[in-house]
C-alpha cells in the first residue's frame, strides 16, 4: 500500500491556511456521580431540559432532570469512560437525529451511528428526536388504505395511512411477523418504512433485516436498532428516532411513511429504570407518573397531513411547494362560499379543498393563465404499528391499556389460535380498527361485510361441534362456513397478498363456494384459483387493483369463472377411496381447532399446496377455460396467458425443495 | 465528612450559610466570619481525628457541645461558635466544610465578587493577571478573584473558567479542533470514493 503523500501534504497545508482559530466558549459542569447509564453533573445552570450535552470522553447525554444544584442526565454512548470530576458540555442544542434518503437501506442505531458495517451516514439533514404533534387543523381525516397484505387483517380489520394500529400479544404469538409482512407488502409503492427494534437480541435484529433484503423491502427501509445489550437510554430514544426520521419523508416530500415500533414494552421498561436511577417518584408497577406521556407523545405523532392546494399560475412547476405562488382571493370580492380558501393566503385544505378551488378557477376571467396546483410536500401520512407484548394475555396490565387507549385500534394475537395452527393467530372477535371502512376500498368493503358475523356466528357454535350434537342444517351451513373461512384466512409468513388476489380469495369463500370441499382442500384450492385468475385474466386483476372498484357484473363473472374452475379442480383432486366432500367438515374442523381431531390441518400447519397439487393445477386452468368457452374472459376480450405467475409459484417450489412446507406464521 | 460535590448536603449546608450571613451581615463582621469559616474548614479537613470526633454519631452530643465551648468559645466569633453549636444540635457537623463553602459564595456574590479560575501552560506574570482580571471585571461586571494554576496539558495558551462559563485559549484545544476537522474531511473524502492511499502490488 502507498500513501500518495503530496495529495495528504497538500490537504494538510491547505487546512492550515484556512484555519481560523477561535475562543473556544462553552458552558461546562463537572461529573460527580456517575454509573448505570445515568450522570449527575455539578453545574449547567443554563441547560435546558432534553438538551444535548457532551463529556470528555466524547459520549452525548440528555439533560433529564433539573435540579437545584445539578442535572440528571442519561448518557447516550459508553459510560464506562465517565469518571467523577469530568467536564461536561452543552451544546446548545435539543437531541436530533440525522434524516434523509442516504439513511434508506440502512441499518442504525437510536442516534443514527450505521451499526451495518457500510460507513458513516452522510447527510445534511438533521430532526430533533421529539417535535410537536401537528395540530388538528394541520391533520385530515384518515381516508386512505394501507395494505398489509395479510388477509386477516385488510378484509376485517383495515388500516389506514396515518392510522395508529396496535398490535398486541403474547410472547411468540407473530407479531414481529404481522410487520414484517406489511412492510414487505410495500415493496412497489410510495410507502417509506422504518422499523424500530427495541431491547431486541441482536440475532433477532439480524434475521429480520436479511429477510428485508431477500425481498428487496430494504430499498424502501430503515431499520433502526437498540438492542438488548445498548443502555436503557437508548432504548428509551429508539422509537422517536425513528419516528423522526419518518417525520423527514411526511414532511419535506409529502410521502405516506410507516412506522413499527417494536416493541414499546421495552421501551417503558428502559423508560422505568431511567426513572428509578434519578429518583424520580415511582407510581403504579414503579414506572414513573408519565409513562403514558412517554408513548402519547409518540403516537400523537403519528397523523394524515391535510393536502394543500392553490390557485398558480400555468407555468408553476410541478414539484413547488412555495406557498407565496398562491393567488390569494381577491380582496372586496363577495365571492361565494364555496370559493374561497381556507386560509387568507389563498390555500385550500383537504379534498374539498380541491374542489372549492376548482370552482373559483373556473369562475376567473383569466383562468387559462392558472391552474389548481397541489403542494407536494403536503398530503403526507405517518402510520405507526406499535408492538406491545402482554404477559398471559393480560391486556388489561398498566402498560398495555395505556396504548390501547392511544392508538385507533388493536391487532389481538393468541396463543391457542396460534398452536391451533391459525395464523397469523389474530382474534378477530376483539381486534378492531377503529377507521375501519373509511380505510377499505370499496371492493373490500363490499364482500367483507358479513365476515365477521360469519366468524363470530362459528366461534359461538363451535362449542356444539366439540361435543358431537346433532345440529340444524343452518347451524351446520354456518359451521361449514366458519371452518372454510378460518381455513382461508391462514397464510404463510413472507407471503403477502396482492389486493386482487385477497378480493378473489374471500369473495370465493364468503359467497360459499368453498362450503363443500373438504377443510383439507381449500388452501390448494385457492392457491390454484389465484394462479388461475392471475394467468387467465390479468387485465383484470390489474383492473380490480387500481380501480379497487368490483361492480355486479364483475362479481358475476368471477362467481362463474370460480364456480368452473371448481368443477374441473374437484374432480382432478377428488381422493380415491374417499367420499366426494366430509361427512360433516365444519364440525371436523371445529373438533380439531379445538384439539379434539387431527389431520393435515392439525396443530401447526398452515401449509402450502404440495407439488403434485401445484402441478395438479396446469389441467384445470385450461380446462376451465374451455368449460367456460373460448373467448370469454371475466369481462371483454381474451388475453394471452401472464408471462409472470405469481412470484409465488417458483418461491414454493424452491420452498418445496428446501423441505420447508407448512411455515406459518410465528 | 461530606464531599462538596454531594447536592444534597450543598443544598442543606447553603440554608445554614445563608443564615450566617444575615447575622454576620447585621454585626457587620461578615468577612471576618468568612475568614473563621475558611480556617476550621482546614483545620477539619486537615486532621482526622478532629473530622472523625465530629462526624462520628457515638459520641455523645451534649459531650460534644461542651467541648465545642471550650475549644471555640472566646477564640471564634460569637455567631461561630453558635453556629457549630446549632449544626451539633442538629447533628450536621459534618457539613462544615460544605457550609463554609456556600457561605464563601454567598458573601462573595454580596459583595459582587467572582471566583475567576485560570490554567496556564506556564506561570503569568503580574501584567497578565492585571489584563484578565481587568477582562474578567468587565465581562462579568464583578470584582473578580483570580485562582491560578499551570497545566502542561494545555501546551500554550490559558483556559479561564468564570463559575459554568469556560474560555478555552490554549494551543491543545486548537490542536484538537484542527485534527477533528482533518477527521471530517478524510471522512467524507474516504467515502466520498477519494483515497489518500493506492494499492500496490
Amino acid at each position: 500500500m502507498k500513501f500518495k503523500v503530496d495529495e495528504i501534504t497538500s490537504v494538510i497545508a491547505e487546512e492550515i491556511r484556512q484555519y481560523r482559530g477561535k475562543v473556544d466558549v462553552a458552558e461546562v459542569g463537572r461529573v460527580i456521580e456517575v454509573g448505570d447509564g445515568i450522570a449527575r453533573v455539578y453545574g449547567l445552570g443554563n441547560a435546558m431540559a432534553n438538551e444535548r450535552v457532551e463529556f470528555a470522553n466524547g459520549a452525548f447525554g440528555q439533560v433529564f432532570n433539573l435540579e437545584e444544584n445539578s442535572v440528571g442526565i442519561v448518557i447516550l454512548g459508553d459510560y464506562l469512560g465517565i469518571n467523577e470530576g469530568d467536564e461536561v458540555r452543552r451544546t446548545g442544542e435539543l437531541l436530533s437525529v440525522p434524516c434523509g434518503d442516504k439513511l434508506v437501506g440502512r441499518v442504525v442505531d437510536p442516534l443514527g451511528r450505521p451499526l451495518d458495517g457500510k460507513g458513516v451516514v452522510e447527510t445534511p439533514h438533521r430532526r430533533p428526536l421529539e417535535s410537536v404533534a401537528p395540530g388538528i387543523a394541520g391533520r385530515q381525516p384518515v381516508n386512505e388504505p394501507l395494505q398489509t397484505g395479510i388477509k386477516a387483517i385488510d378484509s376485517m380489520i383495515p388500516i389506514g395511512r396515518g392510522q395508529r394500529e396496535l398490535i398486541i400479544g403474547d410472547r411468540k404469538t407473530g407479531k414481529t411477523a404481522i410487520a414484517i409482512d406489511t412492510i414487505i407488502n410495500q415493496k412497489g409503492g410510495d410507502v417509506m418504512c422504518v422499523y424500530v427494534a427495541v431491547g431486541q437480541k441482536e440475532s433477532t435484529v439480524v434475521s429480520v433485516v436479511e429477510k428485508l433484503r431477500e425481498c428487496g423491502a430494504m430499498d424502501y427501509t430503515i431499520v433502526v436498532s437498540a438492542s438488548a445489550s445498548d443502555p436503557a437510554p437508548l432504548q428509551y430514544i429508539a422509537p422517536y428516532a425513528g419516528c423522526a426520521m419518518a417525520e423527514y419523508f411526511m414532511y419535506r416530500h409529502g410521502r405516506a411513511t410507516l412506522c413499527i415500533y417494536d416493541d414499546l414494552t421495552k421501551q417503558a421498561y428502559a423508560y422505568r429504570q431511567l426513572s428509578l436511577l434519578l429518583r424520580r417518584p415511582p407510581g403504579r408497577e414503579a414506572y414513573p407518573g408519565d409513562v403514558f406521556y412517554l408513548h402519547s407523545r409518540l403516537l400523537e405523532r403519528s397523523c394524515k397531513l391535510r393536502d394543500e392546494y392553490a390557485v398558480v399560475a400555468e407555468d408553476t412547476p410541478q414539484d413547488s411547494c412555495d406557498r407565496k405562488l398562491a393567488r390569494k382571493h381577491p380582496q372586496g370580492l363577495k365571492a361565494e362560499e364555496h370559493h374561497r380558501p381556507d386560509d387568507a393566503d389563498g390555500i385550500y385544505h383537504r379534498p374539498a379543498g380541491l374542489e372549492h378551488a376548482r370552482a373559483w378557477l373556473a369562475t376567473l376571467p383569466d383562468k387559462e393563465k392558472y391552474k389548481v396546483h397541489r403542494f407536494p410536500d403536503s398530503g403526507g401520512s405517518l402510520t405507526a404499528l406499535p408492538v406491545i407484548e402482554t404477559l398471559e394475555g393480560e391486556v388489561s396490565a398498566y402498560i398495555p391499556t395505556n396504548v390501547i387507549s392511544i392508538t385507533d385500534g388493536q391487532i389481538y394475537l393468541e396463543p391457542a389460535l396460534f398452536f391451533a395452527g391459525v395464523r397469523p393467530a389474530v382474534n378477530v372477535g376483539i381486534s378492531v380498527s377503529r377507521v375501519g371502512g373509511n380505510a377499505q376500498r370499496k371492493a373490500m368493503k363490499k364482500i367483507t361485510g358479513s365476515l365477521r358475523l360469519d366468524l363470530a356466528a362459528y366461534r359461538e357454535l363451535e362449542a356444539f361441534a366439540q361435543v358431537g350434537t346433532e345440529v340444524d342444517a343452518t347451524t351446520k351451513r354456518q359451521l361449514d362456513r366458519g371452518a372454510r373461512m378460518v381455513e382461508l384466512l391462514k397464510q404463510p409468513q413472507y407471503r403477502p397478498y396482492k389486493f386482487s388476489d385477497q378480493i378473489v380469495s374471500i369473495f370465493a369463500g364468503t359467497r360459499g363456494y368453498l362450503d363443500d370441499l373438504p377443510i383439507h382442500q381449500v388452501q390448494p384450492f385457492e392457491a390454484d384459483l389465484l394462479k388461475h385468475v392471475n394467468d387467465e385474466y390479468p387485465e383484470r386483476s390489474r383492473e380490480l387493483t387500481e380501480t379497487g372498484e368490483f361492480s355486479d357484473e364483475l362479481q358475476e363473472k368471477l362467481g362463474q369463472v370460480i364456480k368452473n374452475f371448481k368443477a374441473v379442480w374437484v374432480s382432478k383432486h377428488k381422493p380415491e377411496g374417499e367420499a366426494e366432500t366430509a361427512g360433516d367438515p365444519g364440525r371436523e374442523a371445529a373438533k380439531k381447532s379445538a384439539g379434539l381431531g387431527d389431520g393435515p390441518e392439525g396443530a401447526g400447519s398452515a401449509q402450502r399446496p404440495d407439488a403434485a397439487g401445484s402441478q395438479k393445477s396446469a389441467g384445470p386452468h385450461h380446462e376451465a377455460r374451455k368449460a367456460a368457452g373460448d373467448g370469454q374472459d371475466l369481462i371483454g376480450t381474451r388475453v394471452p396467458k401472464s408471462t409472470g405467475p405469481r412470484e409465488g409459484k417458483s418461491e414454493r417450489g424452491a420452498l418445496q425443495d428446501a423441505g420447508m412446507k407448512g411455515k406459518g406464521h410465528g | 465528612m461530606a464531599e462538596l460535590g454531594n447536592t444534597k448536603d450543598l443544598a442543606v449546608a447553603r440554608v445554614y450559610a445563608a443564615s450566617t450571613l444575615e447575622i454576620a451581615e447585621a454585626e457587620k463582621t461578615a468577612d471576618q466570619v468568612l475568614s473563621e469559616l475558611g480556617d476550621l474548614a482546614g483545620l477539619v479537613q486537615s486532621s482526622p481525628e478532629l473530622s472523625d470526633y465530629f462526624s462520628r454519631p457515638t459520641v455523645d452530643p451534649g459531650q460534644r457541645e461542651e467541648a465545642l465551648e471550650r475549644m471555640f468559645r472566646g477564640r471564634c466569633l460569637d455567631v461561630v461558635t453558635d453556629l457549630l453549636q446549632i449544626l451539633n444540635r442538629k447533628g450536621r457537623l459534618s457539613l462544615l466544610p460544605a457550609v463554609a463553602k456556600t457561605y464563601q459564595q454567598a458573601h462573595d456574590e454580596l459583595r459582587g465578587r467572582i471566583e475567576v479560575s485560570i490554567r496556564s501552560a506556564v506561570p503569568l506574570n503580574e501584567a497578565q493577571k492585571e489584563t484578565l482580571r481587568a477582562w474578567a471585571q468587565r465581562y462579568t461586571g464583578k470584582i473578580p478573584d483570580l485562582i491560578e494554576g499551570t497545566d502542561l496539558s494545555l501546551l500554550a495558551g490559558i483556559a479561564v473558567q468564570i463559575e459554568d462559563e469556560k474560555f478555552d485559549m490554549s494551543a491543545a484545544q486548537r490542536l484538537s479542533g484542527f485534527r477533528q476537522r482533518l477527521l471530517d474531511r478524510a471522512s467524507r473524502e474516504i467515502y466520498g470514493g477519494k483515497t489518500y492511499v493506492t494499492p500496490t502490488a
